[in-house]
C-alpha cells in the first residue's frame, strides 16, 4: 500500500442486517487524479464515502484518508477534506455570505476569505438567500463550502444528480481544474457519459463488490466488444476474459478484457465463424457489461439473452 | 471546546428559534394585557401570582415545541448532511442547541417580568415581588420547564418526525409533572425523588443519542471492531472484550447510579420499615433490570455478535466476559444503598435492630439478583431493546411478588426465587453457542426456555412442600368458630388462643426495659397499644400495653413502626409492630 495515497480502503466490509453494503472492498487512489466510483443505486457508493468520512463505521477492514484513520480521526479528516453529500441541503433562511460565515467557525482562519473568492468566481450573489437560489447555484455554494478550506482531497457523492446538462457539464469540468491544481477528486456517480470526460481512474461497484478499478485509458484500451456471426453452434469461445456475452440469433456479442493486443486468430480460423468484428466500447458499454455480468436489476431486461449466452459459453 | 465553533453554532440556533421566540414574547405581552384589562387587577403580583406563573407557562409551551423539534428538524430539512460534512463535534452541536433553547427561555422570563412591570405602570397597580417565589405552583412550573427541555430534546433525538416527538414529549411531560405534583401533595418524598430523577437519567443518555442518532457514530458508546480484530490475532482476547464492555458500561452505570443512590437515600437512614424496604426494592430492582438487560445488548446492537462469530470468539468466552463485567457493575451499585445507610448511622449503628438485618438482606438481595438474571436472559433472547425491557418488567414483577408473598409466609427465597436465578443464568450459558451461530429457532432454544419453566415448577412445589411442614394452617383472621387443626407445633395453639383475646389480655413477658429512642423527640402518648407481629416462628409474644414515659405532649409517629426489645441482660426477646395508637386505653404492666 502506498503511503502517499490519499484514500486507502483495505478489505472493508459493511453489512446492514442481512444485506452486504460493502463486501471486502479494497481500493487506492493516486494523488492529483479525478477518481470516479460508478455503480447503480444501492451499489454501495454512498456507504463507501460515509465510511471514508467516518460517518459510518465499517464492520471490518481499514479505511484511511490522507493517512488518517476514518473511524478515530474523523474530525481531523473533515477538517482536511472537502465533502459534498449527495443531497447538499443548506439552510434556506441564511444568505450565501452568512452560510460561509457560519461554516468558517469550524475551520481555521482564512476560510471566509477563500469562500468569498470562490463565490465571486462562480458568479453568485453573496447577499442572496439560499432559498432564492436555483439547484445549480446551490450546488456551487456547496462546492464553495467544500473548497474554501483548500482541501487536498475533495469527496463528492453524486454531485451532479438533479442538475441540468449544462450545469452538470460545468460542474464536472471544474473538477478537472481542481485536479490540475494537484488536488485529488473522488466522486461517485451513475452519470457515465459525464464522468467519462473528466475521470482519470474508474472503479465499478455492484451489490457491494468492487468489479474493476482501472485507469480510464487502460480500461478502454484493454476492453473490446467482439461480435461473432456463426453458421452453427460454437462449442466454446476461446476468448481471454469475458465480462459479458449474449446471443442474438446467429450473432454472439461479447465484451472482453484482454492484454494490449487482442488475439482472435483461433476464433477466426473456426469454420463455423462466418464473420468477426471487433469494436472499441464506450465507458457506458463497459459499465453495462459489468453490471449485466453481476445480474444487477438494471440488466434484467436482457436476462434471457444473458442466460442463453452463458449456456453457449458452458 | 472550540469557542469559535460554539459561538457560530449558538448564533445559528438562536436565529432559528427566533420566529417562535418572538411569537412567544408577543403572546406573553398580549396575555398580560388582556388579563389586566379584563380582570382590572390592581395588585399584580404577590397576593396574585397568576400573572407571573402563567407567563412562565408560555416558556413551557415554547420549550416543549422548540425542544421537541430541535434535532429532528435537521433531518426533516435534510440539513444534517451539511452539518455532518463539517468538522463539527457532537458536543458543540448539542450544547449549541440546548443553550440556545435555554437562552430563549431566559428571554421569555425576562419579558414576563418586564410585561408585569409594564402592566403595573399602565394600570397603576401595586407590584409586590413575592418572597419566596410562589410555591408550589411556581416551583412545579420551573421544574416543568427543565423537564420539558430534557424530554423535548430526548424525543427529538430519537424520533424523526417532529410532530410525533413533540406529542410524545408533551405526554411524558404531563405524566412527569402529575407524578411530581401528586408526590408533593402527598408529601411522598420517594416519588418526588423518582419523578425528579427520571429526567436526570434521560439527560445521561443525550451524549450517546447525539453521537449515535445524528452522527451514526458509536462514540461515546464505543464498539470498535478494530479492537476485536486485534483480539483475534493476539492472545488477550478476553482483555479486549473487557475493554469494549467497560466502554459500554460507563453510560449504563451512569444511568443506573441515580437509582442506586436513591435507594440508599429514600430511607434517610430509616431502613427499618416495610414501606422503605419496598421503595428500595423498587429502585434497586429497576436498576438491576436496567443493567441485566444490557448484558448482551452490546452484541445485539447492529448485529455486533456477527463480527465476534466471524472472528472465532468462543461463545463461552463471550458469555463470561459479558456476565462478569455486568455483574461487577451491578454488585458495586447494589452495595451503594447499604453504604449510604451505614454512613447515615455512623454515630449510632445499633440504631438498626439486629433482628432486622437478615430481613433487609433477604428482602433486597435475592429479588434484585433475580431481576438482573431475568434482564440478562431476555437481553440474549430478544434483539429489540424495547421488547427486552418490557419482558424483563413483565416477568420480574410477578416473580418478585411471588417471592415476597411466600417470604411473608416464611418460605425462604432459597426455595422460591433462587431456582429462578439459577435457571435464567444457566439458560444463557447453555444457549449462547447456538445463539452466536444464529440457531435460534425453538428447536435449538428449547432447553433455554424450558429451564425457567422447570424453575417455576420447582419453586411452586418447593414452597408448597415447605408450607405443609413448617407453617400451621392458621388463618390470621380465622373465624372464632373454626377449630384449631388437630396437630400443631408446640406453643401454637396457646399462642393462637391468646391472640384472639388481643387487647383484653394484660401484657406478659419480661419487658424490663423499653427504649423510646425510635420515637421523635416530642413524641408523647401516655399510653399506646402495642401488638406483636402475627403469630409465627419469629414472635411468640402476646399483645402488650406499654407506657411511653417521655415526651407525653403529642403523638408524632405514623404507624406501623417496627421495634424490638430485650431483657435486662440484653438478650433479644422479639419484635413488635406498633400499628395503632389509642391514647388513654389503659396502663402498662411491666
Amino acid at each position: 500500500m502506498k503511503i502517499d495515497s490519499p484514500i486507502q480502503f483495505q478489505n472493508v466490509c459493511k453489512r446492514f442486517r442481512d444485506t452486504f453494503a460493502l463486501d471486502n472492498v479494497s481500493l487506492e487512489v493516486t494523488p492529483g487524479q479525478v477518481f470516479a466510483l460508478l455503480g447503480e443505486n444501492g451499489a454501495g457508493k454512498t456507504t463507501s464515502i460515509k465510511i471514508m468520512m467516518g460517518m459510518l463505521d465499517a464492520d471490518s477492514g481499514k479505511s484511511r484518508i490522507l493517512g488518517m484513520d476514518s473511524h478515530r480521526e474523523h474530525l481531523a479528516i473533515r477538517q482536511q477534506v472537502g465533502y459534498v453529500s449527495d443531497q447538499p441541503s443548506l439552510y434556506d433562511w441564511m444568505t450565501v455570505e452568512r452560510i460561509g460565515w457560519f461554516a468558517s467557525g469550524f475551520y481555521p482562519n482564512g476560510f471566509k476569505d477563500e469562500f468569498d473568492r470562490l463565490v465571486g468566481q462562480y458568479g453568485l450573489d453573496p447577499k442572496k438567500k439560499i432559498k432564492s437560489l436555483s439547484k445549480g447555484m446551490r450546488a456551487k455554494v456547496a462546492l464553495s463550502l467544500a473548497l474554501a478550506h483548500q482541501p487536498s482531497l475533495l469527496i463528492l457523492d453524486e454531485p451532479t444528480s438533479g442538475l441540468d446538462t449544462l450545469v452538470r457539464r460545468d460542474f464536472l469540468e471544474s473538477m478537472v481544474d481542481i485536479a490540475a491544481e494537484g488536488r485529488t477528486v473522488f466522486l461517485s456517480s451513475h452519470q457515465i457519459p459525464e464522468v467519462e470526460r473528466v475521470a482519470d481512474t474508474i472503479a465499478i461497484i455492484s451489490k457491494g463488490k468492487l468489479l474493476v478499478v482501472e485507469s480510464m485509458d487502460r480500461l478502454k484500451r484493454t476492453t473490446s466488444q467482439v461480435i461473432i456471426t456463426t453458421s452453427g453452434e460454437l462449442p466454446r469461445l476461446a476468448l481471454p476474459d469475458i465480462i459479458h456475452q449474449e446471443k442474438q440469433g446467429r450473432q454472439i456479442r461479447c465484451v472482453v478484457r484482454h492484454d494490449d493486443d487482442l488475439d482472435l486468430s483461433s476464433i477466426a480460423d473456426n469454420p463455423l465463424v462466418q464473420g468477426l468484428e471487433v469494436l472499441r466500447p464506450s465507458l457506458e458499454e463497459i459499465y453495462v457489461a459489468y453490471m449485466r455480468s453481476t445480474g444487477s436489476p438494471a440488466s434484467s431486461a436482457n436476462t434471457n439473452a444473458v442466460s442463453d449466452a452463458k449456456e453457449i459459453n458452458s | 471546546m472550540n469557542t469559535k465553533a460554539f459561538r457560530h453554532m449558538l448564533w445559528k440556533e438562536i436565529m432559528e428559534l427566533a420566529p417562535a421566540g418572538v411569537a412567544m414574547v408577543l403572546g406573553i405581552l398580549l396575555f398580560q394585557w388582556l388579563y389586566c384589562h379584563l380582570a382590572m387587577r390592581k395588585v399584580l403580583i404577590g397576593s396574585d401570582d397568576q400573572l407571573l406563573v402563567t407567563g412562565l407557562v408560555f416558556g413551557l409551551v415554547f420549550c416543549i415545541a422548540a425542544g421537541g423539534s430541535i434535532f429532528n428538524r435537521e433531518t426533516d430539512r435534510k440539513t444534517l448532511g451539511f452539518l455532518q460534512s463539517l468538522p463539527l463535534r457532537p458536543a458543540v452541536l448539542y450544547f449549541g442547541k440546548v443553550l440556545s433553547l435555554i437562552s430563549w427561555v431566559l428571554i421569555l422570563v425576562a419579558f414576563t417580568v418586564i410585561g408585569t412591570w409594564l402592566m403595573a405602570k399602565v394600570y397603576t397597580a401595586t407590584v409586590v415581588i413575592p418572597k419566596p417565589f410562589p410555591q408550589p405552583t411556581g416551583g412545579i412550573v420551573l421544574f416543568s420547564i427543565a423537564a420539558a427541555i430534557v424530554w423535548g430534546v430526548t424525543f427529538s433525538l430519537r424520533i424523526k418526525n417532529a410532530y410525533a416527538s413533540i406529542a410524545l414529549a408533551t405526554v411524558t411531560l404531563i405524566a412527569t409533572v402529575i407524578a411530581l405534583a401528586v408526590s408533593l401533595q402527598s408529601y411522598n418524598q420517594i416519588w418526588t425523588c423518582i419523578a425528579a430523577a427520571i429526567p436526570i437519567v434521560m439527560l445521561c443518555f443525550h451524549p450517546r443519542l447525539v453521537a449515535h442518532q445524528l452522527f451514526q457514530s458509536d462514540e461515546p458508546f464505543t464498539f470498535l471492531p478494530r479492537r476485536i480484530e486485534r483480539t483475534h490475532r493476539q492472545p488477550q482476547r478476553s482483555m479486549n472484550l473487557i475493554w469494549q464492555q467497560i466502554h459500554y458500561y460507563k453510560w449504563v452505570t451512569l444511568a443506573a447510579l441515580p437509582f442506586a443512590l436513591l435507594a440508599g437515600t429514600v430511607t434517610r437512614g430509616e431502613i427499618n420499615s416495610v414501606e422503605q424496604l419496598a421503595a428500595s426494592l423498587f429502585l434497586l430492582g429497576a436498576m438491576a433490570i436496567g443493567i441485566g438487560s444490557q448484558v448482551f445488548a452490546v452484541d445485539q446492537r447492529k448485529d455486533g455478535y456477527r463480527f465476534l462469530r466471524d472472528h472465532g470468539v468462543p461463545p463461552r468466552c463471550l458469555w463470561w466476559n459479558r456476565m462478569w463485567i455486568a455483574t461487577a457493575v451491578f454488585v458495586v451499585l447494589a452495595l451503594l444503598p447499604p453504604v449510604v445507610v451505614t454512613v447515615n448511622h455512623l454515630v449510632d449503628l445499633s440504631y438498626i435492630p439486629r433482628s432486622f438485618m437478615p430481613v433487609i438482606v433477604l428482602t433486597l438481595v435475592c429479588p434484585i439478583i433475580l431481576c438482573f438474571a431475568i434482564g440478562q436472559f431476555f437481553s440474549l433472547h430478544l434483539s429489540s431493546p424495547v421488547l427486552n425491557l418490557f419482558m424483563c418488567v413483565a416477568v420480574s414483577v410477578p416473580l418478585v411478588i411471588w417471592g415476597s408473598v411466600t417470604a411473608m409466609l416464611n418460605v425462604p427465597f432459597l426455595i422460591t426465587l433462587v431456582p429462578f436465578v439459577i435457571a435464567f443464568v444457566l439458560a444463557t450459558w447453555l444457549f449462547i453457542p447456538k445463539w452466536l451461530v444464529e440457531k435460534r429457532s425453538l428447536r435449538y432454544a428449547w432447553p433455554s426456555i424450558a429451564l425457567p419453566l422447570l424453575a417455576a415448577v420447582t419453586s411452586y412445589v418447593g414452597a408448597s412442600a415447605y408450607r405443609v411442614y413448617e407453617i400451621p394452617a392458621v388463618d390470621l383472621v380465622r373465624p372464632a368458630d373454626v377449630k384449631d387443626p388437630a396437630v400443631l407445633p408446640d406453643g401454637y395453639s396457646e399462642q393462637n388462643a391468646r391472640w384472639t383475646e388481643r387487647m383484653d389480655q394484660e401484657a406478659r413477658g419480661n419487658v424490663t426495659a423499653f427504649t423510646d429512642a425510635w420515637l421523635p423527640d416530642n413524641a408523647e402518648p401516655p399510653y399506646v397499644r402495642v401488638e406483636t407481629l402475627p403469630p409465627n416462628k419469629l414472635t411468640t409474644l402476646e399483645p402488650l400495653l406499654l407506657e411511653v414515659t417521655s415526651n407525653t405532649d403529642r403523638l408524632q409517629f405514623e404507624p406501623p413502626v417496627h421495634a424490638s426489645y430485650e431483657d435486662t441482660s440484653g438478650k433479644y426477646l422479639g419484635q413488635f409492630l406498633l400499628d395503632s395508637a389509642l391514647p388513654g386505653i389503659g396502663t402498662t404492666n411491666r
